[in-house]
């Protein structure tokens, strides 16, 4: 294993923590997850360390290997737990009326669905970068994303 | 919709908690730290301490732009009390000022011109002129220097009898190297190794090239970015002092940066340290921007600062230093510093919405900065919500005041490339064609784009090749924006109202993914030799024929390895790799001699 640069961690973490999180708690809607996730991310990086040209080369694989490592959580128990997502997150994260609704309805869509609805809307990526991200073509991430806004504009007006 | 899933996301933070375990984990498995300063340190610290408080008083009298530390501690309270700030407010006033800016305060346009190459050899594009910027090989037109890693080469230039003088391993302590300069007859390479930047100086000979360490420089943090004017090295680096806790004491030899030559080290004062009292700070960590100003001749830090911030973009002017930091997704925070050998100050801050994509979407004019954004928002549109990214363009005065904007330019598309050229500004934005944008800033409070342009594909480097021609690289693709491959555009610029694009050649139908997406010195434009040089599918040679209006293949040449570079010098082109080197005549176009470091 190489030695580890204290300073990767600390900026990986500065700079990705949040990012990581996020994606991996709507991927997985377990906050308890997504923390696991985000170590086990972080921890592959640094002992990998891999070499990128620029940071949005490195985003884009932190990207790919979370969105990888919460498959494996996906099949835990913990997933089927029946609390609704919002509550699940906002009672760690405190209170928000509004929010709530949204967050639910996206948690609620299946999980390639809201993945890219969330990699798409809230990350800024375009298609093309969320195609190499979850490994999927980009005529399925149009799909996704086209449909997910189909389905969430149905669970949000009803 | 979109904004409401935005809100509500933004709202979720990973917890601190997970945060610090991840670098708990990560000590525990790294190298030992060297322990030398632990035992010394106390004492030292009592006495820095002691010395900050009676220069800080100083300090404290002359009103600086930003208050800066009394003592250790008030670095440690300003960044806890700050933690978390989502959108700090703008100093020193900022927003829209109503000025009305009299016609004739503008001068004659310095614009960016640039005059840096000699006709002899190749010089590292400068944005600014006098300003030079660093790359991964140089040449004084006899030698060639370039480094891999941690290694420096130095080939003796001589067309066909071209040779490799020397492999120089940097000294064992340096990690990977990032950056290098030559000037005057020494040459500066610049690399991080865990929690230091060594700026290392050589000593070239001139009669062999070869070059000899001479000092060693060394600054907390991990390289961000450098300029050499006037001898003077202005270096640059993003420290990162470790995650506290709020009932911890501040641990000032892990936190405070420390800068040294050769071996004789030193704590920055309090006084050396700008207090962000208003902006956004890090979450995690302290994270200190450390700007130094080394003298070269004198072989010393003539001045060093530092200001709590996570800078990603500098820009560098004729006399100030300018580092953008992040603010949240929505803005970016502005830190002028002058570059100035006694005193390289915090002469101003200032704040604009969006993004700042690269040095080349900033440019000082007149006393006026001007920064082009790109800024991202979701609206609800025809019972679709849709991703729209609109682009903008602040004009700052020398408070660093919002004084003109342009907003909106170009909604659901994102800012690929910029240059400024005195009163103009060239835009590129792409989401499925490519607007070129020319903007009109004679007017620093009333923007105003004066002609659009559609063409297909992006140019992800804008370049001023001479009269009335903007020559553009990037990425070709179809009307309905699928990327099919990589192209040269050159278009005519004389009048700005309208833009037209005379030429452009498709070079290589790779997806257009690549590393000269990034970095923008990759690409080898010698405009007084007509030579553009573009390492894809190996390495090609153009030259931009006027009057035919079109760009003229020269050459095509394998070139195995990575990081492949050309340069020129006399009548040779040189190209380089991480394998080795071709020289190629730029007569017959032949390659007439080729070296392989892998044997």
């Amino acid at each position: 294993m190489q030695a580890n640069n204290r300073y990767e961690a600390e900026r990986l973490v500065e700079e990705y923590a949040d990012m990581i999180y996020r994606l991996a708690l709507i991927r997985t809607k377990s906050p308890h997850d997504a923390e696991d996730i985000m170590q086990e991310v972080f921890l592959r990086y640094l002992k990998v360390h891999p070499v990128f040209e620029s940071s949005e080369h490195e985003k884009a694989w932190l990207i790919r290997v979370t969105v990888n490592r919460a498959n494996s959580f996906l099949s835990s128990a913990w997933n089927r737990r029946t609390l609704p997502f919002d509550e699940a997150v906002m009672g760690e994260h405190g209170e928000e009326e509004d929010g709530s609704a949204v967050l639910n309805a996206v948690a609620s869509l299946p999980l390639a669905m809201r993945t890219a609805i969330h990699l798409h809307y809230f990350e800024q990526m375009t298609v093309k970068e969320i195609s190499s991200a979850m490994g999927k073509s980009e005529s399925a991430v149009k799909t996704l994303l086209f449909r997910g806004r189909q389905c969430l504009k149905e669970l949000l007006e009803s | 919709m979109t904004e409401k899933y935005q809100q509500a996301m933004k709202r979720i933070h990973a917890p601190a908690e997970a945060g610090r375990r991840i670098l708990s984990q990560a000590q525990e498995a790294g190298r030992p730290r060297k322990r030398v300063f632990a035992r010394v340190l106390p004492v030292a610290a009592c006495l820095l301490l002691l010395a900050a408080g009676c220069i800080g008083l100083y300090f404290a009298e002359t009103e600086p732009v930003m208050p800066v530390g009394r003592s250790y501690d008030d670095i440690y309270e300003a960044w806890r009390s700050n933690r978390g700030n989502q959108g700090g407010s703008i100093l020193g006033g900022g927003g829209i000022v109503d000025s009305v800016i009299n016609g004739d305060v503008f001068a004659e346009s310095q614009g960016t011109t640039i005059l840096g190459s000699s006709p002899d050899h190749y010089e590292t594009h400068m944005q600014t002129e006098g300003v030079l910027e660093s790359d991964l090989q140089k040449t004084d037109g006899r030698y060639l220097w370039r480094f891999d890693r941690t290694t420096l080469y130095t080939y003796r230039l001589a067309g066909g009898e071209t040779e490799l003088l020397e492999s120089t391993e940097m000294p064992e302590e340096c990690g990977r190297l990032y950056a290098m300069f030559f000037w005057e007859g020494r040459l500066a390479l610049i690399g991080t190794a865990d929690t230091y930047t060594y700026a290392y100086l050589f000593d070239v000979d001139p009669a062999s090239g070869i070059p000899r360490l001479a000092e060693t420089f060394r600054q907390s943090g991990v390289y961000k970015d450098s300029r050499i004017v006037n001898g003077e090295l202005y270096l640059v680096t993003n420290h990162y002092a470790g995650i506290r806790r709020n009932e911890e004491e501040l641990d000032i030899e892990k936190c405070i940066p420390k800068i040294a030559v050769g071996d004789e080290e030193r704590l920055l004062k309090p006084a050396e340290i700008y207090l962000c009292e208003e902006i956004v700070t890090s979450r995690y960590t302290i994270t200190f921007s450390v700007v130094s100003a080394i003298d070269l001749e004198e072989k010393r830090f003539d001045s060093t600062k530092a200001v709590l911030c996570n800078s990603y973009v500098l820009y560098a002017s004729a006399e100030s230093i300018y580092l953008f930091a992040g603010g949240d997704h929505d803005t970016t925070q502005i830190f002028r510093f002058a570059m100035d050998r006694e005193d390289t100050a915090l002469t101003a801050t200032g704040e604009v919405k969006g993004d700042v994509l690269n040095q080349f979407s900033v440019d000082e004019h007149d006393g006026y900065l001007r920064v082009a954004t790109y800024v991202s928002r979701s609206i609800y549109v025809m019972e679709l919500f849709q991703a729209i990214r609109y682009n903008a363009v602040y004009v700052l005065d020398e408070g660093l005041d919002v004084v003109g904007a342009l907003e909106d330019i170009q909604p659901d598309e994102r800012i690929y490339s910029a240059r400024f050229s005195g009163d103009l500004c060239y835009l590129v934005t792409f989401r499925q064609t490519d607007p070129l944008f020319a903007i009109d800033l004679s007017d620093p409070s009333e923007p105003e784009i004066l002609s659009e342009l559609k063409v297909t594909g992006f140019s992800s480097y804008l370049y001023e090749y001479g009269e009335g021609l903007l020559l553009g690289f990037g990425a070709e693709g179809t009307e309905t924006g699928t990327l099919t491959g990589w192209k040269l555009s050159m278009f005519d610029v004389t009048d700005p109202q309208n833009v037209t694009e005379i030429a452009n050649r498709v070079i290589s139908e790779q997806n257009a993914w690549g590393a000269t997406w990034y970095d923008h010195k990759n690409l080898m434009i010698g405009k007084e030799r007509n030579l553009i040089g573009v390492p894809l599918e190996g390495y090609q040679l153009y030259t931009y024929d006027g009057e035919g209006r079109e760009f003229v293949l020269l050459g095509h040449y394998t070139v195995n390895g990575e990081k492949i570079r050309g340069t020129y010098a006399g009548k040779y082109c040189y190209v380089t790799s991480t394998m080795g080197l071709i020289a190629i005549d730029l007569e017959s176009y032949e390659v007439v001699a080729e070296i392989d470091l892998t044997v």
